[in-house]
């Protein structure tokens, strides 16, 4: 028989998604690092994290990845989004790009995600649940109400943020996230 | 609620359902340490494109399809299962998925059994030699409608039927993308099988609670959805339900005796080349109005099962077999439209009637009496009442 | 039935049920090519004859290799590497498990290092490191609760490190889950109490938390309503086969069910208690269920609702009112753990501080809470409970937990209106 009839097929490649994934990874990690400065209870869930912690979230099975990492002085320094010669103690992948694109363009929340089974974790499972927590927070901060309520599980009470803290501490952080040390964090990368 | 004496019970299957599901197929793959697939699929799928989805699941994974082997029709044959052996032998794939209905899935686990066993031929599993253990990953894709028999260790090719827990696919898919079924007599024939399939194995002798268990979820689907899913074939969330009806009820059919409309069934579509589906269809009212007039009762779990936990309990305990038969009944006239209404329509010869009876009979082990097979035939033939 | 936007389901284990399934164990290793079994289970087991049960069920058709009966209470990789050591000195070819989750999951990861070679269980840590068929195992509990025949994790602790490492893989799943009332029947009151109510919460949970699914809700279904026909029975008359058997199969479906759609705050709170004060596991459960109900009712009252089916049958679900229902199950519950607290003579305990240790003392002293609530805050099952839960929610929840009284509903912090399932 002709086996030619049925070729082989390479399948392509999703570039646009992976970009704004790509893009998206890269403002959260650097929020991560400036909400560990900021808030309060960020800084609390970070004591609690091991001091050795270098973790990644990621798309299976070829990224993009953004990497994290506690510094010495207990806070949280975004490390870029190349895996190699890090010590990384914790992954956090995404099964696949139209998983993390449910996740990232908000139809899904993080716990939605944990439920519908698209996170596979490799490493301590309760870090990674208090990372989860703070990736909460974050997204409180990042983005408006109407969506961060599609986000997370419960959207924070008054009585656990008041609108002062929430519109100072989101003026911090996307001050922190995106200046000057956003260029540096991009150049260190490429070079 | 009664628990057998002994009873043994076995699902191989992961089924994943809903959205984006096709794109789990490569993580799938790589928990098996399979990195490159020989896909079988169905002419009709190639043709109306649905396998570009199907493709572009694959994108950034940097696996690599050993090809797609589309020959495969509404007749499941041994020599298709050889040629997609060439291939896959060729390409060096190590895993299958199957990608359609009936046919397609008997093909690839025929071919399954081929390049895992390296026999050459199914000859000798036919004739009784148990199968390995080591199969290579299988993965179902849910497409269109169900014969019924896909996500079990059944597997049927050239008319010849063999049994295995290892013929199990290990995952099946249902992906709303590839569910809706093309036309009504279609969705109307599998939602048929899946009903008989649940009816039979919750008739059988001791039903075990994890048997009741698929088969509740099973007929609650079907209640709920088969009116819609049959009048529009194309509605994604009634598709998906009856596309799980389907695979539980497949998975309640394997764990238990086949019942005798089953068996019925499946001899006449032998004989007169027409699916089984149909005949289903036509036997079951008559088996049902059997049940009825010899007083026999319907089981609680499954009245419970088609009539959901309300109108079970607002329902005397002396009435559930009579309204579970309605209720049966009901389902299966939303089929009205699709499906053939009478035996004639079908044309069976008359006096193929015995044969079959007495090959359902010596099928079923005796369990059921050629003559009470003959009656059931011959009340639906004439179409007159118990 | 509720059809999630998203579920996967998967339960590979083969069941054997019945008064005579032990007798079953030779047909079965021989079915998987084995013929050489070590036997892995704890010093309790041992002690109460239940090995000696097995031999002769078993008879002279199987030729055991060895019996290793060392399964510690919290199972630790040193033991397996050491188990796996014997297994390979002895020849044998597969495993019978018997006994409790520490048992099964012993087991497990003894399995794991003879079938894929090696002798230091720690290099296959991580996910994703089984991917082969393992060696043939067999499961029998012998407590009807913690439902590890059914689940496909191994959870097995590094003490120097102080972790817990999970093995998670289908390929850890047990070929065979042998249920047989036998291996349950001498299980004392208290015991059988808190394994049933654990059990009870496994199905409960998985019916109504995030990852709930159609498969493990009819699972649920018939587990709830096997333990709720038979338990008091049971714990009257000890000796009831039947319903050993029925007690034996919920078991087993409610891991079904919880394994495949996970659990929320009750399971949250009692890993946490657990792991801060060394209470037993189904005891925790039994006492949080009630509260993690009331704490996600206004999340998902129609599904809590139908468990009233199972719970209490057709004629109490007929009677009440829909909107009623939710209440009623939680009524029903804590009616259950009164019941169950008579019928023991006070041996189930019915709130925190009831729980005594082995010294006669209060196990979970009221001081000890925050601890407990800082706990929840690590621990995996937070994620997949309807309602978000904070350190001061469960706080909220562990006091009123502590004194046994229902839950103030004003506390509760509500996210939403409707979980999307």
């Amino acid at each position: 028989m002709n086996t030619n009839k049925y070729p082989e097929i390479k399948p392509g490649s999703k570039f646009i998604k992976k970009v704004y994934c790509f893009i998206m990874l890269l403002i959260v990690g650097r929020a991560i690092e400036a909400a560990a400065k900021t808030d309060k209870v960020v800084k609390k869930e970070v004591e609690g994290l091991p001091n050795d912690l270098c973790f990644y979230l990621g798309v299976m099975p070829s990224g993009p990845y953004m990497v994290v990492g506690k510094t010495k002085e207990g806070g949280m320094k975004y490390l870029g989004w190349n895996l190699v010669g890090k010590k990384i103690n914790l992954r956090m992948n995404i099964r696949n790009i139209e998983a993390a694109i449910q996740v990232f363009t908000f139809q899904e929340s993080t716990a939605t995600a944990f439920a519908h089974d698209r996170f596979v974790v490799e490493g301590d499972l309760p870090t990674a649940t208090a990372i989860v927590r703070i990736l909460d927070i974050v997204e409180v901060y990042l983005l408006p109400k109407i969506i961060t309520k599609l986000a997370v599980q419960r959207y924070p009470k008054w009585s656990e943020m008041s609108p002062f803290r929430k519109w100072t501490g989101r003026f911090i952080i996307y001050g922190r996230a995106l200046g000057y040390g956003l260029v540096k964090d991009i150049i260190t990368n490429i070079l | 609620m009664h628990i057998p004496d002994y009873y043994e019970f076995f699902n191989h299957l992961k089924i994943m359902s809903g959205k984006r599901v096709l794109e789990s197929i490569p993580s799938e793959l790589a928990s098996y340490d399979a990195y490159k697939p020989l896909v079988i699929a169905d002419k009709s799928i190639t043709e109306s494109g649905l396998v570009k989805k199907f493709i572009t699941a694959f994108a950034d994974t940097g696996m690599t399809l050993g090809g797609i082997y589309d020959e495969v029709r509404d007749y499941a044959g041994i020599s298709l299962a050889l040629n997609a052996e060439v291939i896959f032998r060729e390409r060096g794939c190590d895993s299958i998925i199957a990608l359609g209905s009936g046919p397609v899935v008997d093909v690839a686990k025929a071919l399954n059994v081929l390049v895992s066993e390296n026999s050459g031929t199914l000859q000798p599993y036919m004739d009784g030699a148990p199968i390995g253990k080591h199969l290579k990953p299988l993965i179902y894709v849910y497409a269109c409608c169900s014969m019924g028999l896909e996500a079990t260790g059944y597997l049927s090719i050239d008319n010849r039927v063999m049994k295995s827990d290892f013929l199990f696919p290990d995952v099946i898919m249902i992906d709303p993308r590839l569910a809706p079924g093309c036309c009504p007599p279609c969705a109307a024939e599998s939602a048929v099988i899946a009903l008989d399939h649940a009816l039979g194995a919750g008739a059988g002798p001791e039903p075990s609670p994890m048997l009741d268990a698929y088969i509740h979820a099973a007929l609650r689907f079907l209640a709920e959805n088969m009116k819609k899913g049959v009048k529009k074939p194309g509605d994604k969330a009634a598709s998906m339900a009856l596309a799980n009806a389907s695979a539980m009820a497949a998975v309640a059919f394997y764990n238990s005796k086949p019942g005798m409309v089953h068996l019925l069934a499946v001899e006449l579509a032998r004989i007169t080349g027409t699916s089984a589906g149909r005949f289903m269809r036509v036997l079951l009212p008559y088996r049902m109005a059997y049940m009825l007039s010899k007083k026999m009762k319907i089981r609680d779990e499954l009245y419970l099962a088609l009539a959901g936990f309300d109108a079970y309990s607002s329902t005397p305990e002396g009435e559930r077999t009579r309204k579970g038969i309605e209720a049966v009944l009901d389902l299966l006239n939303t089929t009205k439209k699709a499906l053939p209404q009478t035996m004639k329509e079908l044309n069976v010869p008359r006096h193929q009637l015995k044969n079959a009876a007495e090959a359902a009979s010596a099928a079923s082990g005796k369990f059921f009496t050629a003559a009470d097979c003959l009656s059931l035939l011959e009340h639906a033939w004439e179409g007159k009442a118990y | 039935m509720l059809l999630p936007s998203f579920y996967d389901f998967c339960c590979r284990v083969k069941t054997i049920s019945g008064n005579k399934a032990l007798e079953k164990i030779p047909v079965l290793l021989a079915g998987m090519n084995a013929k050489k079994p070590m036997i892995v289970t704890d010093k309790g087991v041992v002690a109460v004859g239940l090995i000696d049960v097995i031999k002769k069920a078993i008879g002279t058709k199987l030729k055991i290799g060895a019996i290793f009966d060392g399964a510690p209470i919290d199972s630790d990789y040193k033991v397996v590497n050491a188990a796996a050591k014997i297994y390979r000195q002895k020849g044998c070819d597969s495993i019978i498990a018997i006994g409790g989750g520490s048992a099964m999951d012993t087991a497990k990861g003894i399995n794991i290092l003879v079938s894929l070679g090696g002798d230091n269980l720690l290099d296959y840590e991580g996910a994703g490191a089984v991917k082969k068929k393992l060696n043939p195992l067999i499961a029998i509990p012998t407590t009807s609760g913690t439902g590890s025949e059914m689940t496909l994790v191994a959870v097995i602790a590094d003490p120097e490190r102080k972790v817990k490492m999970t093995f998670v893989s289908y390929f850890v799943l047990p070929d065979i889950a042998l249920l047989d009332p036998r291996m349950t029947k001498t299980l004392p009151p208290a015991l059988t109490t808190s394994t049933a109510m654990d059990a009870m919460t496994h199905a409960i949970e998985a019916y109504f938390c995030k990852e709930k699914n159609p498969v493990s809700d009819s699972h649920s279904l018939y587990a709830i309503k096997m333990i709720s026909d038979n338990l008091l029975n049971v714990v009257k008359n000890p000796g009831d086969l039947k319903g050993r058997l029925a007690l034996a199969n919920a078991s087993a479906m409610a891991g079904i069910a919880f394994s495949n759609s996970m659990v929320g705050l009750v399971h949250n709170m009692g890993h946490s208690t657990g792991a801060v004060c060394h209470v037993p596991h189904g005891v925790c459960m039994s006492i949080f269920l009630p509260y993690g109900l009331e704490y996600n009712l206004h999340r998902c009252a129609d599904v809590i609702g139908e468990i009233l089916f199972p719970l209490a049958g057709p004629e109490v679900y007929a009677a009440t009112r829909k909107k009623d229902r939710a209440e009623k199950v939680i009524e029903l519950i804590r009616k259950m753990n009164q019941d169950l607290y008579d019928a023991t003579g006070g041996r189930h305990p019915r709130c925190l501080k009831e729980i005594m240790n082995r010294d006669g003392k209060q196990a979970v002293p009221q001081s000890i809470l925050p601890a407990i609530a800082k706990a929840t805050m690590m621990d995996g099952a937070r994620l997949y409970n309807p309602e978000e839960i904070l350190e001061y929610d469960s706080l909220m929840v562990l006091e009123h937990a502590y004194e046994g009284i229902p839950l103030d509903r004003s506390k509760i912090k509500k996210g939403g209106k409707k979980v999307a399932y």
